[in-house]
């Protein structure tokens, strides 16, 4: 059983997204701030990082560095809901293997987190 | 300008013709006086005495009538010559004070005060496109947009001596019937021997001023909806994001509840819509930064063409394409441009409900100075490539026809009213133009200017 971090500041979004994860049948950490991830990855070791990008401030991005420098090996995938206002290069040089923009399909998400926990797809190789 | 003196006066001037004749005159009435002085000698003095000086006395009357024709013809050339000088320092004032109002780039009227144009400048002339004898005599309301002639009529007569109505923001209508935004000055020419001496009106030509401030008004409705809708887009798709998820959640888990299944389809099919709208609106406002390239017009036509085969309806019309311009390489994005031309094309098949023609023509223009002159300074000279897509749809009014740039205004029941608001941006962005032509019953054209 697999540990899921899933950062999100939008209480209805994260309540959805830890539905999500239950369905998995994999452990999930929901966390509503960066401040609040930052402190929780010093002590637990996630297999995949779930990370709403568009934090207050630029937290979202540091968050995504400071999981990438920590785990250079766990995959990270950004969710965000203002996809067009980032530069692909941008989210790959913070360090994100996948981007998904919002509102999320479960079925795109699901798909996904099979892709990343099954070993499927490890690499970078995909924006 | 009328002209008062249409020559500066010489010695050559017929009006000095009553001045050479007094001269005449003055001349024989001195050899007049020198003969009688001669007689009146003869009747005083002793006979024998005149005989002995008769050459003295001849002398001396020749003498006198000489001086005295002389000084009379002086005192005619002091008064010739001061004439003259006061003459031709009214015609240097009025030639000045001509080439003052002449070279004024305003357009000046003089008008009576019956209001009958009396004078006109040439700024006047090239402003309405009339002559200056086609407007003199004619009343102001000649030059005056029906809408506002009673108003500026009563602005004029109230304008008091000495006063000014100052730019009074006022449409005039050329003799082609288009109308021109001024700003209007009106004076009172004052008051000579109790008499109105008419007006004058300044008009300062401000369509090109007003057309600026509206694109500029336009820019900054722009920028706002920018900043505001990506704020917005990012609210709202996460609040789309909880609706869909736990639409969808609920789906999963109600697979074999046909009936639960069709309302949460219903949920996440108005998520999807909804999507729509905001990733338009974005689109709409997004600055565009992609790289712009060199881009074959016709190929992205023919390719548009392919592409519009997809949408509904598009079988029912019949298609003509014209395309003539030899000269259809210009600069912008492809992508954008057939997106300008799939939503023209949108837009006229909604226009023709049952069958219709779609006309799509290129030819190439330039445009020179005569061009700019009668469409505007935002226009850049050169050569450009024009492409006009007509349908035989319902057409528009006038009102709607001048509206359909405008961000968010539609006359769809679904629209976003930011189609034609997004091809205008496209266009802009490639320093083109795009002009409307509508006609209700007949159809609409979309005339497209891009610069070769």
């Amino acid at each position: 059983m697999a540990l899921i971090l899933v950062v999100e500041d939008d209480v209805d979004a994260r309540d959805f997204l830890q539905a999500v994860v239950r369905k998995t049948g994999h452990n999930s950490l929901m966390l509503g701030s960066a401040e609040e991830a930052m402190r929780a990855i010093r002590t637990v070791q996630p297999d995949l990082a779930l990370l709403d990008i568009n934090l207050p401030g630029d937290s979202g991005v540091s968050l995504c560095w400071e999981i990438r420098q920590s785990f250079p090996e766990i995959p990270i995938v950004v969710m965000s809901a203002l996809l067009e206002a980032w530069d692909e290069d941008d989210i790959r040089d913070c360090g994100a293997n996948l981007t998904i923009a919002k509102p999320i399909d479960v079925r795109e998400l699901l798909a996904v987190m099979e892709q990343y926990l099954t070993g499927e797809d490890q690499d970078d190789s995909q924006p | 300008m009328k002209s008062m003196v249409k020559q500066p006066p010489t010695w050559y001037t017929p009006i000095h013709l009553k001045r050479y004749l007094l001269l005449f005159l003055g001349f024989w009435a001195a050899m007049l006086a020198g003969s009688m002085y001669w007689n009146l000698h003869h009747e005083i003095l002793d006979e024998k005495f005149l005989e002995q000086h008769e050459g003295v006395f001849i002398v001396c009357s020749h003498t006198i009538a000489l001086l005295l024709g002389v000084f009379a013809m002086g005192l005619v050339y002091y008064a010739i010559k001061k004439q003259i000088d006061a003459r031709r320092q009214a015609y240097e004032l009025y030639a000045w004070l001509s080439a003052i109002v002449e070279s004024n780039s305003d357009a000046i009227f003089g008008l009576s005060p019956s209001l009958r144009i009396e004078s006109t400048n040439r700024a006047a002339q090239s402003l309405l496109g009339y002559s200056g004898r086609e407007m003199n005599g004619r009343s102001v309301e000649l030059i005056l947009a029906p809408e506002t002639r009673e108003e500026v009529v009563r602005r004029i007569r109230d304008t008091q001596a000495g006063k000014l109505s100052v730019n009074q923001e006022m449409v005039l209508v050329r003799k082609d019937g288009l109308p021109i935004t001024v700003a209007m000055t009106i004076s009172s020419l004052g008051q000579v021997d109790g008499k109105s001496m008419g007006f004058s009106i300044i008009a300062r030509d401000i369509t090109e001023q007003k057309a600026t401030e509206s694109r500029l008004r336009q820019a900054e409705k722009m920028e706002a909806i920018a900043i505001f809708s990506a704020g917005l887009a990012h609210n709202f798709r996460n609040l789309l994001n909880s609706i869909m998820g736990h639409a969808q959640i609920l789906q999963m888990q109600s697979a074999d509840n046909r009936e639960l299944c069709k309302h949460t389809q219903r949920i996440t099919d108005g998520v999807k819509r909804s999507m729509e709208l905001i990733t338009a609106l974005l689109n709409f406002t997004r600055k565009d930064e992609r790289r712009t390239a060199a881009i074959d017009m016709h190929e992205i036509i023919r390719n548009a063409l392919l592409l519009a085969e997809g949408l509904a309806g598009w079988q029912r019309v019949k298609l003509v394409t014209e395309l003539r311009a030899e000269k259809h390489m210009v600069q912008g994005s492809k992508s954008q441009v057939e997106h300008v031309l799939l939503n023209l094309f949108s837009n006229a098949l909604d226009a023709m409900e049952k069958s219709g023609k779609i006309i799509v023509r290129t030819e190439n223009m330039v445009v020179d100075e005569a061009f700019r002159h009668a469409h505007g300074r935002r226009w850049l000279p050169g050569k450009y490539l024009l492409m006009t897509v007509s349908d035989t749809g319902h057409g528009m009014d006038r009102s709607t026809a001048s509206r359909v740039f405008e961000p968010f205004y539609t006359t769809k029941r679904k629209g976003t009213g930011l189609g034609l608001a997004t091809v205008q941006q496209t266009i802009a962005n490639m320093n083109g133009q795009i002009l409307v032509e509508s006609e209700p019953g007949k159809g609409t054209s979309f005339r497209i200017y891009l610069p070769v």
